[in-house]
């Protein structure tokens, strides 16, 4: 295949959908006007320190983050002695105790 | 402003310095959108099949770029992969979103520059463009975006696999299964026809 003229056959072939993916999926150019806009969105945007500050989200710092950790085990503390409990309740039921010989 | 070698080929130490620089000043993003818009339009144009779409996700995609610029990091994964993730996800909401509207109309083939010689075949050529983007609709999301990164944005299998999270040999898979299942559609279009 020359690359430049489309391979025919009956049936569309292994080589024929790869020449039609090089040849029609080509990269494509944005509106001169769209990407001009968007340009100058993204300075205005960027240069507005005042909205920056506003949108953007607060940083996870070690402290923070620690403090999502040590309140998650807290919140699950009463849970977990539940299921303790149950637990050692149903391990002591099941003790074989040997009654008389 | 001044264009930040739009199509020359710039190290991903010069993309590290360049966000580098946005996080200090954000006007300085302009050069990483220079660079990258064409790449990010064409990843989504391909994927919604129509223009008016394709810039209201465009210019989503960069302002989210923008705004969330702190939470990319440089762990080997280069800015525009990390582009074309947002990009990925914000395409994959549309369609969720797309699938209560009508199916979208394929205006693709019209804004294809076509250097056909003859009238007949400049048709012929619309007509196949028009029945590739249809069978690559029928694909799956993976299988699309892998074809739209090799062949429209002339990525290599590493790079697509920085993009997609895989490694470069199941890229290459990927990428034969969605050339194999393409043919296959086009070949049961061709056979209906």
């Amino acid at each position: 295949m020359n690359g430049t003229t489309k391979p025919r056959a009956g049936r569309v072939g292994y080589r024929e959908t790869l020449w039609m993916l090089r040849h029609f999926l080509v990269p494509m150019e944005p509106d001169p006007v769209f990407s001009k806009k968007l340009e100058e969105l993204c300075h205005d945007l960027g240069g507005d320190e005042f909205l920056w500050s506003e949108w953007e989200p607060k940083a996870y710092t070690s402290g923070r983050k620690g403090m999502i950790i040590g309140g998650a085990i807290f919140s699950a503390l009463p849970f977990m002695g539940a299921g303790a409990y149950f637990l050692g309740r149903y391990l002591v039921r099941r003790r074989v105790v040997p009654v008389g010989i | 402003m001044t264009a930040a070698g739009g199509g020359s080929e710039m190290t991903l130490y010069e993309d590290g310095a360049l966000v580098a620089q946005a996080k200090e000043k954000r006007e300085a993003f302009d050069a990483l959108y220079l660079k990258y818009l064409k790449k990010v339009y064409t990843y989504i144009y391909y994927r919604v099949g129509n223009i008016e779409d394709a810039e209201d996700i465009t210019e989503s995609v960069f302002l989210h770029a923008l705004i969330h610029l702190d939470r990319y990091q440089d762990r080997g994964i280069p800015f525009s992969a990390w582009l074309l993730r947002i990009a990925h996800n914000l395409v994959a909401n549309w369609h969720r979103n797309a699938g209560r509207r009508r199916s979208v109309v394929l205006d693709a083939a019209d804004s294809i520059q076509d250097s056909s010689p003859t009238p007949e075949e400049a048709a012929e050529s619309r007509d196949d463009i028009r029945e590739l983007r249809e069978a690559m609709r029928g694909l799956s999301a993976e299988r699309q975006q892998a074809l739209i990164l090799r062949f429209a944005e002339g990525m290599k299998h590493r790079e697509i696999g920085e993009v997609m999270g895989k490694s470069a040999g199941a890229v290459k898979v990927l990428v034969h299964r969605s050339l194999a299942g393409l043919r296959s559609r086009l070949s049961e279009r061709e056979e209906r026809e």
